[in-house]
């Protein structure tokens, strides 16, 4: 069990994303597994599987074995399908079997964040593939020289769409001296949950430089909005950091426009030190470009203050847009 | 019948036990005084104490009728016996009765044995208007004709001593009278209570208790009798429950994902049941704006991939008509649950009837073969959903299942089922699909083929509810048509040559064979067996499968001399004006028999919007049989 609690927490924000991710590979592993024994099952026991199968009325009324006899017994698969095959499953039995710690890395020292998720997305990656070669084998399009490099570890560049969609979550520990946020971005597709756990100082607006339009993006300091991070449905990146970064939420269902999508909770002042291998001044340069993207299209008193722009409905915008067109026109307080 | 006044207001003696291995009470009262609640907690801890229990809801017709009307009366008749018991029974042993109104309804339905103690609840023959009063005198005066002893119960007085408004407790001081009358287990019913209140206050249920207890301590002092039923400790574990109870946790248990309905009586409360518990198990229910979309969502869910079911009644089963054909047509699976009630139209919504088996045979045009099956009994309402679903995606075509409303709402024990995973297996190989693989690459011998779900790699298709080919490409060639209606037609073929014959209730010769569907096994057999202690050679049988239907029926037959159906649907009787041998309208079953055996099967059949009676079933077989064994 990981000993930071903020990865513990993390970890069951994840669950939803978690489980689905196992859900495929238990799936497939079901599917091997019963494709494994029809291959072997002799008509009793291909009658005896029929019968549970009709449940216990059926039973009592209809011919197990006639109803067994009715669908061509499995093709037997080759020796180079049924190798694997058994490799396949052996790497999804690993994946299955493995517990959070399939869900958490870390970055050591000496080790780049990218390549730490590389490498620990790869290892589950590998599952990918085995599910696709469980299906070529049971579809009998199983051809060992195009592709058995499928159940090599399997980095993320290489998934697919269908992978990416199914993407497992990932946790990691990090220093905040080696959060660099376009390390994040090579990840940032499909449904890929990456939270990254940050110890030590860290700059105060890292993750600023992660925020697209269809990518959500977070840093909390005490993990609220993780939730909303799991249930979304795109790509998100969030960030648990110290007492004192910046706190916002980039959420891309709340609006078309950036300032729209982007909340802020706390904006720190403008930083004198350098952290990890960016100046004071690129720190600085990520918290402007935070404030700029919350910044109104219009001038709202105090929305870009020490505290940052507060959360707005439509039709907060609306009357705030209403009062600065009075404002301009002079015509405020006349009515 | 015995005075008014033997009602038990004299010093209480020791109560004369009377032991017998059945009894039969009755509960009723006007729509909303909870009545049902009385007979559904007391039927529920008589079961688990070990008798064998049977209940019947009696439901008005209409959901809100007026008070104190015969017509308007409601509750429960539960049968009791030391074992199992299959059916509701003839004549009911005791009622507690609301009002005599609501009695003066079951004396009238000839529902009352002639020595039933009738407890009734007796403000009414105190009431300020007049013509309440009038009207206790007139039905007292009309009760008298038979001799049952009735008692006079101060139900009101008593309960408004802990309520104020008695309407809200009566029938658990009912519930207190029945307890004691027959020796009840207090701490299971006070447990009962808990569950059946369960959404409601800690205050709701100690006055609940309060007004048990007062119900039990008066019965203590005022009724002179006990009746005692043996009990005998189940060898099984054994669950308590409705027919649509069975027919919603077989849905789960087989693995079904959705449940599309649209409400209807008596069929709703199979997705009442279903929206409480389905979403913990991976379901849902949706439902939708009418039946016809319900039916829509269910085919295209089940068109995707996905496990999906459909629940209705009569008028429901003639909406969904058009795309249980665009089911049949296009071979997707769907299972399709029809609660029977009586028809047509409308009809009688609340009431039991078997009227729809052609319907659900013939409902679609063209020619639309499906399964038609038809549990026997609330048991069989769980474990048939796990074969339907089998059926429907190995045969990819509609199921459809037979119940009616006295499987729907009675209540009985049955076996724990003995759940097994492999019943909840994914319905497709989701593996790429082979190569020359067509959606309708029927084969030629079975007519079945394998499922391509859309998204499947190397299975894209048009799907259409025109005749189609093998490909899926529309047809209009003559040739392609007769081979396609062959095929959806061989898989009936095909599963009738797996079904084994209906076993025979009796001895496989004799005077006459009774043959029934559905939920009038229990009272059939019954009525068989008393038949059988009479001298009379008669045997039963009961088909599950309805289309196609089980094999050797005929040869089962060649063993009687006489063939008879027992329905609860309508048919003419021959000596009614204008009936003929010739144009007289059979039995549906029947209608079914005759044509596929060419023997010339007789029915009998009624429509009294109640389950059959085993004792009505016996004077039939009297009526078309030799007495005494002789031929």
């Amino acid at each position: 069990m990981p000993s930071d609690p903020r990865v513990a927490a993390a970890l069951a924000a994840l669950k939803q994303p978690i489980a689905e991710f196992r859900a495929a590979v238990q799936g497939a592993l079901a599917q091997a597994d019963a494709f494994l024994a029809a291959q072997s099952a002799d008509e009793s026991t291909r009658a005896s599987r029929a019968g549970i199968a009709l449940g216990e009325f059926g039973a009592r009324h209809i011919s197990a074995a006639g109803f067994a006899a009715l669908f061509p017994a499995v093709a037997p698969a080759d020796d180079a399908s049924q190798k694997a095959l058994a490799r396949a499953i052996d790497i999804l039995r690993s994946v299955a079997a493995q517990g959070e710690s399939l869900f958490v890395a870390e970055v050591t020292k000496g080790r780049r964040l990218g390549a730490t998720i590389d490498d620990a997305l790869a290892v589950a990656g590998r599952a990918f593939g085995a599910i696709i070669i469980t299906e070529l084998v049971r579809g009998g399009r199983y051809r060992a020289a195009e592709h058995d490099r499928l159940l090599d570890a399997s980095e993320f560049r290489a998934w697919n769409k269908a992978e990416r969609r199914f993407a497992p979550p990932l946790v990691v520990e990090v220093d905040g001296a080696d959060l660099h946020a376009g390390a994040l971005l090579d990840f940032a597709d499909g449904r890929e949950k990456l939270v990254l756990v940050v110890r030590g100082d860290s700059a105060p607006a890292a993750l600023v430089r992660c925020v697209t339009p269809g990518t959500f993006v977070l840093q909390t300091v005490d993990g609220s909005g993780l939730d909303r991070l799991a249930g979304y449905e795109g790509p998100a990146i969030a960030a648990v950091v110290p007492e004192g970064a910046a706190v916002f939420m980039h959420d891309p269902t709340a609006g078309k426009e950036a300032w729209q999508r982007i909340t802020i909770a706390h904006l720190p002042a403008l930083p004198t030190k350098a952290v990890g291998g960016s100046s004071a001044w690129q720190l600085g340069e990520d918290l402007k470009m935070l404030a700029d993207l919350a910044r109104t299209p219009f001038a709202v008193p105090g929305a870009l203050g020490a505290k940052g722009a507060p959360a707005m409905g439509a039709g907060e915008a609306v009357d705030r847009l209403a009062s600065w067109l009075l404002d301009s026109s002079g015509l405020a307080g006349t009515a | 019948m015995s005075a008014a006044s033997s009602s038990a207001t004299a010093a209480p003696a020791p109560p004369k036990v009377l032991r017998v291995p059945e009894h039969t009470v009755e509960i009723v009262s006007d729509s909303g005084e909870g009545a049902q609640k009385c007979a559904q907690i007391f039927a529920a801890v008589s079961a688990k104490m070990g008798n064998g229990v049977w209940t019947v809801e009696l439901i008005p017709a209409e959901i809100q009728p007026p008070p104190r009307v015969p017509e308007g009366a409601s509750g429960n008749r539960v049968r009791l016996g030391e074992h199992a018991v299959t059916n509701w029974g003839d004549r009911t042993n005791l009622v507690i009765a609301f009002n005599e109104q609501v009695l003066l309804a079951r004396h009238r339905l000839d529902a009352l044995d002639d020595d039933a103690v009738l407890l009734v609840e007796d403000k009414w023959a105190r009431d300020d208007d007049p013509e309440i009063v009038a009207a206790w005198n007139a039905a007292m005066k009309e009760l008298s004709t038979r001799p049952y002893r009735i008692v006079p119960v101060a139900m009101e007085d008593e309960c408004l001593t802990i309520v104020d408004n008695p309407k809200k407790g009566k029938n658990m001081f009912a519930l207190g009278i029945l307890a004691r009358i027959y020796d009840r287990d207090m701490t299971r019913i006070k447990d009962q209570i808990a569950h059946s209140f369960r959404k409601k206050s800690e205050e709701v249920y100690a006055q609940n208790v309060s007004l048990l207890e007062l119900g039990y301590h008066w019965a203590e002092d005022h009724i002179d009798f006990r009746v005692e039923i043996p009990t005998h400790a189940a060898e099984k574990p054994l669950v308590v429950m409705n027919g649509n109870e069975a027919i919603a946790l077989g849905a789960i248990a087989s693995g079904m994902e959705l449940c599309a309905m649209y409400p209807i009586t008596p069929a709703t409360s199979v997705s009442h049941l279903l929206s409480e518990v389905f979403e913990k198990f991976g379901g849902m229910v949706h439902q939708a704006e009418d039946e016809i979309a319900a039916c829509g969502v269910a085919i295209g869910a089940s068109y995707a991939g996905k496990v999906a079911f459909t629940v209705t009644s009569g008028p429901g089963l003639a909406l969904k008509t058009e795309f249980l054909g665009l089911a049949i047509m296009t071979e997707v699976p769907l299972v399709l649950v029809n609660v029977q009630r009586g028809g047509p139209s409308t009809g009688l919504p609340t009431k039991v009837e078997q009227s729809d088996l052609l319907a659900a045979l013939f409902a679609a045009t063209g020619d639309a073969p499906h399964i038609v099956l038809a549990p026997a009994t609330i048991e069989e309402c769980f474990h048939i959903m796990v074969t339907a679903r089998r059926l429907a995606e190995t045969f990819r075509t509609v199921v459809m299942v037979l119940t009616d409303a006295n499987l729907a709402t009675g209540v009985t024990p049955y076996p724990k089922p003995e759940l097994d995973e492999r019943w909840q297996a994914a319905p497709l190989d989701l593996a790429p699909v082979r190569e020359g693989q067509k959606p309708y690459g029927w084969n030629t011998e079975t007519g079945l083929t394998q499922r391509i779900i859309p998204g499947q790699p190397g299975g894209m298709h048009t799907l259409t509810g025109l005749s189609h080919d093998e490909n899926s490409k529309v047809a209009y060639s003559s040739g392609i048509h007769q081979h396609s209606s062959a095929m959806r037609s061989r898989k009936l073929a095909v599963l009738q040559s797996l079904l084994t014959p209906p076993p025979v209730y009796g001895p496989a010769k004799g005077d006459l064979l009774i043959v029934g569907w559905g939920s009038t096994k229990g009272a059939i057999e019954e009525a068989v067996d008393r038949a059988r202690a009479e001298g009379i050679k008669v045997s039963s049988t009961h088909l599950r499968f309805l289309s196609p239907m089980e094999p050797g029926i005929k040869k089962i037959f060649a063993g009687f001399k006489k063939v008879m159906t027992v329905e609860i649907n309508y048919s003419d009787e021959i000596g009614d004006p204008y009936v003929t041998e010739e144009n007289r309208r059979r039995g549906q079953l029947a209608f079914l028999l005759r044509a596929s055996t060419l023997v010339d099967v007789d029915c009998w059949t009624r429509v009294p919007g109640e389950p059959l009676r085993p004792g009505s079933i016996l004077e039939a077989i009297r009526g078309r049989t030799p007495r005494g064994g002789a031929a």
